[in-house]
């Protein structure tokens, strides 16, 4: 750096006015000498901040060249962007893919560059998929701007159309969905149009926030479970020459819907033959008469009312006349029973007994309460809103008793037996799936007490009762059988029947719970003719249950003297059950 | 004559001038190749999204079954064929469980497929044949038929 010290002669180009006087330095006063001194030190503080900014560039230049210090953070390009697909995934709960967008090319025309149209028809009715000569002769000659030819076309026809090479047509590049599983959870996931826009099932639910994110929309269902549930229950309907039927897995605790089957079904990937009644979901659009399952809400109303014990009497020997109806049951009995065995004999006259003693109000409350007097509530557009008496007359208390009178969806059927077997608290369902660990907290409809009672009645009517045919040993399985006849124009028709079967397992801590209905099954051979929940819903529920529980990595359980004497009703004529060893 | 500071200035000035150059290349060059893998990225990405969708069609459950039955000699898993370390017996006990299956251990003898299939495959058909607890006795019966060889899980000898 330069000396400080001024030397005169040294720099000729120094500024003329900074020239000191020829007498050299004066007195410290001279206006001269304190202007040299201000400029001297302005020159020092530029020349400072030179070098300083110098120092800072070169210091930089060797970090970046001889340190290579990593500063990935300045650098915003080094991200690679995330593809962008207008319509997120929607997957299974294992990550399977069950909705998903590809890219596909999209043929269209410029009819007025088209110079021959009725060759350009038939040279693409050759390579085009289901298209007519005819027509596309006479779309190509109407002189339009735009004209589509055919939407989502395979790589290997867009290269057909290439070789052409004819001005005038031109690929439009488009998305599709794509649903990989097929019609396995085609209800639940549902389908959207050529646009993308979601038509049905969660497709639909979802379609503002499909299209807004990126990130898979994950679903609680299980596509292995939902294939069980489905293979199964095509069984009973081949089996007993149904004409549908539906399976549902439930979660108890977490109320995520494991498997959601309608049949019969559709493709979502092939809309354009599909009949109403395949899209039409069971689970959830339909209502029904469920029957007898409906006895476990009545007897669990009772039970709560404190109207009855499961040692109770009733009266069943005598069929109901009330105005033209007649109550009456399939296995008459000669002297009163108990609640124990109205439920496990599923006797319709002591239902409807054991209903009266509550009260009309009383039970329209409960059901209430179950959430069976409003549409299910879960994440799908296809919701029906259930039926039911108004006004509450004494014989719908008696009808309803036993799943009559009243018509409601399989799902919520399902979600309000899970709160009478989960501990008595009723868990929101959902097909969502919930965060690991996360157990909603739900509201309690009845007491713990009365919830273990009507888990003993339920193990009772799998052990003794009309659902033996349900269980799998190793897995205590509970469950209730309805078997509704079904409303055909005027009244009831004896051979159209649904039969239904509310499976839980295990019954000591419900882990799950299953429901599966036949729609109007056949009595075979091998089923003595009967087409009752407990010859058609009940097997079904058996191969159900011993199929997932393998799967889901559920040990059998050994039913200890504790459990079975837990579990065990007795009752009048049965006898004492001895304990398992 | 050059003063010292000036050389130095000059040197610096140089060597800034050819560093800065240097880097200025360097960067285009990453930039280039950043493109580049950027869109393999995107490629990659994309192939990778149709093999998901290919793969879920591939792996629908209703296929796969099919196919294992046709080429395996697998069954599904039954609730009987269960069992955990504790149920199995020890390797140096006498021959307490087990009762006699004719078949499984057969089965494991004439098979010369691979190991461990076989011998659940020969435990589910005796679950098939038999009651249900059959079949565990029968996996029993079959590992006890291939104890010649040591198992993955013969960690089982310590209680």
């Amino acid at each position: 750096m330069r000396s400080p010290v001024l030397r005169s002669e040294d720099n000729l180009r120094r500024a003329v006015h900074f020239r000191p006087s020829a007498e050299g330095p004066g007195d410290a006063d001279h206006p001269l000498t304190r202007a040299l001194e201000m400029s001297r030190i302005r020159l020092v503080k530029a020349g400072a901040m030179f070098v300083i900014a110098f120092l800072v560039i070169s210091l930089r230049l060797i970090d970046v060249t001889v340190l290579e210090t990593n500063d990935s953070h300045l650098n915003p390009l080094a991200v690679a962007k995330p593809l962008e697909y207008s319509r997120a995934d929607i997957v299974d709960r294992n990550g399977k893919v069950l909705a998903t967008t590809l890219r596909t090319q999209s043929l269209f025309a410029d009819a007025r560059v088209i110079t021959d149209p009725q060759g350009t028809a038939t040279a693409l009715a050759r390579i085009l998929p289901d298209t007519n000569e005819t027509e596309l002769a006479a779309r190509l000659k109407s002189g339009k701007g735009f004209i589509w030819l055919h939407r989502h076309l395979t790589p290997d026809v867009v290269d057909a159309v290439n070789e052409l090479g004819i001005p005038g047509l031109d690929f439009q590049p488009e998305e599709q969905r794509v649903y990989p599983q097929g019609p396995l959870t085609a209800h639940v996931v549902g389908y959207s149009d050529l646009d993308n826009h979601g038509l049905a099932g969660i497709e639909r639910a979802f379609d503002a926030g499909l299209a807004a994110h990126a990130e898979p929309l994950q679903l609680s269902v299980d596509v292995r479970l939902q294939a069980i549930v489905k293979e199964e229950v095509q069984k009973a309907i081949y089996d007993f020459s149904a004409i549908g039927g539906t399976g549902i897995i439930m979660n108890c605790h977490t109320g995520e819907i494991l498997a959601m089957v309608s049949l019969p079904d559709f493709d979502p990937n092939d809309m354009s033959n599909i009949v109403p009644a395949t899209i039409f979901n069971r689970s959830t659009l339909g209502v029904y008469e469920m029957g007898s399952v409906f006895k476990i809400f009545n007897t669990a109303l009772a039970l709560e009312n404190k109207k009855a014990t499961l040692d109770s009497f009733f009266d069943v020997v005598h069929p109901i006349h009330i105005g033209r109806f007649t109550i009456h049951d399939y296995e008459p009995q000669s002297h009163p029973i108990t609640v124990a065995q109205i439920f496990m004999l599923s006797s319709n006259i002591g239902s409807a007994k054991m209903a009266l003693e509550s009260g009309g109000a009383a039970q329209e409350a409960f059901l209430g309460s179950l959430g069976l007097l409003r549409p299910a509530v879960i994440e799908l557009p296809e919701v029906a809103a259930p039926h039911y008496p108004n006004p509450w007359h004494d014989i719908s208390t008696m009808t309803v008793a036993f799943g009559h009178g009243i018509s409601v969806s399989p799902l919520q059927t399902l979600i309000a037996a899970n709160a009478i077997v989960n501990h008595g608290v009723m868990v929101p369902a959902t097909l969502v799936k919930r965060a690991d660990g996360y157990q909603p907290a739900g509201t309690r409809v009845i007491s713990e007490e009365t919830s273990f009672q009507l888990r003993r009645l339920l193990r009772l009517v799998v052990t003794d009762g009309t659902g033996k045919n349900a269980d799998v040993p190793g897995y205590l399985v509970g469950g209730k059988t309805g078997t509704a006849e079904k409303v055909t124009g005027h009244g009831y028709a004896k051979k159209a029947l649904l039969s239904s079967f509310i499976g839980v397992y295990p019954i000591n801590n419900p882990e799950y719970i299953t429901l599966v209905s036949v729609d109007e099954p056949h009595g075979t051979k091998k089923s003595y003719g009967f087409a009752t929940a407990g010859w058609t819903a009940a097997p079904a529920t058996q191969r159900i249950i011993a199929r997932m529980a393998p799967l889901l990595d559920q040990m059998p359980i050994t039913e200890t003297a504790d459990i079975h004497n837990a579990y065990t009703v007795d009752f009048p004529g049965k006898g004492k059950k001895i304990a398992a060893d | 004559m050059i003063r010292p500071a000036t050389l130095m200035s000059f040197a610096l000035a140089l060597g800034l001038g050819f560093g800065l150059f240097k880097v200025k290349y360097a960067v285009q060059g990453e930039e280039q190749q950043l493109v580049t893998i950027e869109d393999q990225i995107v490629t990659d990405r994309n192939a990778i999204h149709i093999l998901n969708a290919e793969w879920s069609q591939e792996t629908q459950p209703d296929k796969l079954g099919a196919m294992a039955e046709r080429h395996l000699a697998l069954a599904p898993i039954k609730p009987a064929n269960l069992g955990t370390y504790d149920t199995l017996p020890l390797r140096d006990a006498p021959q307490q469980t087990a009762p006699e299956v004719t078949g499984a251990p057969a089965a494991v003898a004439s098979a010369a497929g691979p190991k461990q299939p076989t011998l659940v495959a020969s435990a589910a058909e005796a679950a098939n044949s038999g009651d249900d607890g059959a079949g565990l006795d029968a996996m029993l019966t079959a590992i006890q038929a291939e104890a010649q060889e040591p198992l993955p899980g013969h960690g089982m000898k310590t209680p």
